[in-house]
């Protein structure tokens, strides 16, 4: 019985340290874009400065969703993947400023979030506004 | 196309004459409503409004009852009922796209009030007729899906509204039952406590009558929606008989007895036990029934010949008409229709032309009978009916039959349907030699296609039409429709398509040269053509455009325009452009003089703006243009003494340059002194007019140009202490600007530094600055113009020329810096995010630099 024990309590030991616990699912690592609100005190990279800032708003028509990046239409997700995949070749952390319209299903806004952490755009930001 | 909405449209579309009646009649129904204000009046009322198809009179009606206060829970219930049955009644005579909202608010009405009185004794009665609702909906799908190609979706809905109204009225039925057991309601039992809303024993018994009847009708519904030899039809069918079986047998005063009668024969037809059908119906006439039921025995006795292949028999029966005294039957109208078409195509497969001719001419008259007599409910119905016959009738010759058919399938939202009888139709009219005709029904069809948004089949549609017959007073039109199709389809795939949109443009002028709508062809070809950059062929299409059409005034304009890009394109390149220039310039004098080879006395304002196209054409491009230029300037001034001012400031400018530039400096000096001896405001329009001549001229010239500017502000200066605040920033607008062209770049610095701060919103002053700074060479400028560049990027809209300018100006200067990867990778930025990047000149700029920064 005691060797059971010790075989039992090793095991335990093992599934313990060799466990990879998921990241939950709500924590995105994004931040809220404030109008207004890009913090003065943070250093602004150079290479940034001239730099457009991407931000795709997400909208929701006849049921189905579609994009605007900086202000150009897309209709297909596959469109939007090959134009942020030329944008993190041009640099990764550009940043990506998610605008979500209020109708949007919250599938549609995580499809694209997942698509920018696909390609490996690094800094992904969620719109709001004043009231957020 | 006729529309057929419903039956208040009808009723509005038929004059005083024929509404007088209705009016009258609304009148008398308001009449007796307030005489004898009961439920039951309140039911009449509303069974004739509906009964004349004013659906949205009773709608109002029940409405405005049901917000009066304390109204008296039976009577809301008959007001809810009329409601949802006119809501529901004026589904059935929509067209389709307008059912879905009216079935929803009819079933909305019934759920809200089961909601809001679960305690009403009236709720059996509304509760049945949520149940009809759903009914009537099956009925209406099952027999729209008889006539459609592809039927399956209205089966499928016929079935799931079938199966709820069954479900509904079974609950409602054992419901009822139970009430029965339950024993006599209080109103019967105790008369002297009343209780006037509860239903009586009598009333129940009427209503579990009825739930039985209209289940009956809705399992037979559910029958006819399986296929012949299918279990699932025989099952509902047997069941529907078994439940009209009692009713049938109730004594014939009974308002159930006769309906229940000849809905059972119809459930054995359908059944195809023709025989107990044919001894029911024969019992049936013997018991002397009312000439409704006597009617619509004879239209089952009709269906029952056609559906035994007793074709002769149904003929037969048309001989015993279609009226007793004053009644008729839809029902019956619909059964000789119903025969007419059977007639017709056993004609056809005989190949008896006469008879064929002669039953597909009665099924018309039939169509047009129904119309009138049986309203919009079986109007469609019949139309529908006929439709589906000719699309599966390829003998069908008779042209009304076939515009008939095509305009059903359209209104039933069928529309290859409608195409193709439209093609049938117009096919059959140019045979017959009517092209006019072949003409209207070949546009209607392309008009469908055009509303569908189909560009590619409406611009084929729209042009073979207008190619085939390019005589008719609409052809131009229809072949300008196929054009804005091809541009629609270049719209959508891009700008490589446009091959198609250019081909049309050239034939439509070639085809209709001296039409009206040649003037706009050429002027689209002309657009195309200077967005291509082709400015010989622009060129081409803005003069190809006759003078007398609206767009020729526009159209000079932009040839203007087309000369200028291209000159200055040809001198960049080093090529002669004294030639071009010239036939130019002589273009825009021909359009200038009368038919007697002489200036006008008064210049229009289209003279006026050749007068000054041709001057500059001639003081840019030709060697000797001054004095040409300076004599037809101060012809034009001269003859335009109402001219705007605008235009007054900029030909004043050049005739000072031509004056100059010929030499005559005094009398150049002359018009500035007299203009600068005027008010201000005039000599800085002058000025004004300099420095948009400078914005466009060779570097030579705007140098020349800046002289001229700094001289006439000399003339000002003793003056600037009178001139207003904006008239003072003006002026030093203009100085920075002909400062900055005359090459004394650190005064122009100056001055625009100091307009920079008071005007840092201007675009123009912010960009002309960062401009000039980044003219010079040295780091400390560069990093300065780069710093401005930034903050005009920033406050441009983005997308915008100036932005594209700003973006392109930041590259540049990174690029001047040294900073190569940077620049690369900011157009690069700036190519995937807008790809037109700002037109093909900036285009241009943008590749090139990004070459070199590649390099």
């Amino acid at each position: 019985m005691t060797p059971m024990i010790d075989v039992i309590f090793l095991l335990l030991i093992f599934f313990v340290c060799t466990a990879s616990f998921q990241a939950l699912e709500e924590i995105l690592p994004t931040n809220l874009s404030l109008p207004g609100a890009i913090a003065a005190d943070v250093p602004v990279d150079p290479e940034l400065e001239d730099l457009d800032e991407i931000v795709v708003k997400i909208l929701w028509r006849k049921g189905r969703a579609s994009w605007q990046i900086n202000r150009r239409d897309y209709v297909r997700l596959d469109r939007v993947r090959a134009v942020l995949r030329a944008a993190a070749q041009i640099k990764v952390d550009l940043p990506v400023i998610l605008d979500p319209a209020p109708d949007v299903p919250l599938e549609a806004v995580i499809d694209v979030y997942d698509l920018c952490r696909q390609i490996g755009l690094e800094k992904v930001q969620f719109a709001a506004s004043d009231e957020a | 196309m006729r529309v057929n909405n419903s039956g208040e449209q009808r009723t509005n579309n038929g004059g005083l004459r024929r509404r007088f009646p209705c009016v009258a009649m609304l009148i008398l129904a308001l009449i007796t409503h307030s005489a004898f204000a009961g439920q039951s009046s309140d039911r009449r009322f509303l069974d004739g409004l509906r009964e004349r198809g004013l659906f949205r009179l009773a709608e109002r009606y029940c409405r405005d009852r049901l917000a009066e206060p304390d109204i008296p829970d039976s009577r809301r219930a008959e007001m809810v009922i009329g409601l949802a049955r006119s809501l529901a009644d004026r589904a059935v005579n929509s067209p389709p796209a307008d059912r879905p909202e009216l079935w929803r608010q009819a079933q909305e009405e019934v759920d809200q009030f089961v909601r809001r009185h679960p305690e009403n004794s009236r709720l059996p009665l509304v509760r049945l007729q949520a149940a009809l609702g759903l009914l009537a909906r099956g009925e209406l799908a099952r027999q729209e899906a008889r006539l459609v190609a592809d039927n399956r979706p209205l089966l499928d809905e016929a079935k799931e509204q079938l199966r709820a109204a069954i479900r509904q009225l079974q609950e409602l039925n054992e419901e009822v039952k139970a009430l029965l057991r339950a024993g006599t309601p209080p109103r019967a039992r105790a008369p002297g406590r009343v209780e006037p809303d509860r239903l009586t024993a009598h009333e129940l018994a009427s209503l579990a009558k009825n739930i039985q009847y209209q289940l009956a009708r809705a399992l037979r519904n559910q029958g006819r929606c399986y296929g012949s030899d299918s279990p699932d039809r025989a099952n509902s069918l047997t069941q529907a008989v078994q439940l009209l079986d009692p009713l049938a047998g109730l004594d014939s005063t009974d308002p159930l007895a006769w309906k229940s009668r000849i809905d059972q024969i119809v459930c054995y037809r359908l059944l195809a036990d023709y025989a107990t059908a044919a001894r029911k119906l024969d019992a049936l006439a013997r018991q002397e029934p009312p000439p409704a039921i006597v009617l619509r025995a004879r239209a089952e006795q009709i269906r029952l010949a056609l559906a035994n292949d007793r074709l002769a028999d149904a003929v037969d029966a048309l001989a015993l008409g279609n009226r007793i005294d004053r009644s008729t039957s839809a029902e019956l109208n619909f059964a000789w229709l119903e025969t007419c078409l059977a007639a017709w195509r056993a004609a056809a497969k005989a190949k008896d032309a006469q008879q064929t001719a002669g039953w597909e001419q009665k099924a018309g008259e039939m169509v047009r009978l129904i119309e009138q007599n049986d309203g919009p409910y079986w109007a469609r119905r019949a139309e529908m009916l006929l439709a589906g016959y000719v699309r599966m009738s390829p003998e069908a010759g008779d042209l009304d039959t076939l515009v008939r058919a095509a305009e059903s399938s359209y209104r039933s939202g069928r529309f290859d349907d409608a195409v193709a009888a439209y093609d049938r139709a117009r096919k059959l009219a140019a045979q017959r030699g009517d092209a006019a005709r072949a003409f209207e029904l070949g546009y209607v069809a392309a008009t469908i296609e055009h509303g569908r948004q189909r560009h590619q089949q409406a611009l084929e549609r729209y042009r073979q039409l207008a190619l085939a017959m390019p005589d008719q007073a609409k052809a131009p039109a229809s072949h300008l429709l196929a054009i804005r199709h091809a541009a629609a389809l270049a719209k959508q795939q891009g700008a490589g398509s446009l091959d198609q949109y250019t081909v049309l443009l050239r034939e439509h002028l070639k085809q209709w040269p001296g039409g009206t709508s040649a003037g706009w062809a050429g002027w689209r070809l002309g657009q195309l053509r200077q967005h291509q950059r082709d400015w010989q062929g622009a060129i081409a299409a803005y003069r190809g455009i006759a003078p007398a059409a609206p767009e020729f005034s526009k159209a000079v304009g932009a040839a203007a325009q087309c000369y200028s890009a291209w000159l200055t394109e040809r001198k960049a390149a080093g090529e002669s452009t004294e030639k071009i220039g010239t036939e130019a310039a002589d273009w825009f004098e021909s359009l200038i003089v009368g038919p007697d080879e002489r200036w006008p006395q008064q210049w229009s304002p289209l003279a006026q703006q050749a007068a000054v196209n041709s001057a500059k054409l001639r003081l840019d491009y030709t060697p000797a243009g001054y004095a040409r230029a300076a004599k037809i300037l101060s012809a034009a001034l001269a003859g335009s003494p109402n001219a705007l001012p605008e235009w007054k400031s900029t030909a004043e400018a050049l005739l000072v340059f031509s004056l100059a530039g010929e030499g005559r400096l005094g009398e150049a000096g002359r018009v500035l002194q007299r203009i600068s001896a005027g008010p201000p405001d005039k000599l800085l329009d002058m000025l004004d007019g300099l420095n948009r001549l400078a914005a466009d001229a060779q570097a030579e010239v705007r140098a020349e140009l800046a002289q001229l500017r700094l001289g006439a502000i000399e003339l000002l200066r003793p003056r600037v202490g009178r001139l207003s605040q904006s008239e003072r920033q003006r002026l030093d607008r203009v100085q920075a600007g002909a400062l900055a062209d005359a090459g004394r770049t650190d005064e122009a610095l100056q001055k625009y530094e100091s307009l920079s701060k008071a005007f840092p919103r201007d675009g123009r002053i912010q960009e002309a600055h960062a401009r000039l700074l980044s003219s010079r060479s040295d780091r400390a400028s560069i990093e300065s113009a780069l710093s401005k560049w930034r903050e005009v990027e920033k406050k441009s809209p983005s997308g915008s020329e100036r932005w594209f300018r700003a973006k392109y100006s930041v590259a540049s200067l990174h690029y001047r810096l040294g900073n190569r990867k940077q620049a690369a990778k900011i157009i690069t930025l700036v190519k995937l995010l807008h790809p037109e990047l700002g037109g093909p000149a900036m285009q241009r700029q943008f590749q090139d630099l990004l070459d070199r920064c590649r390099n």
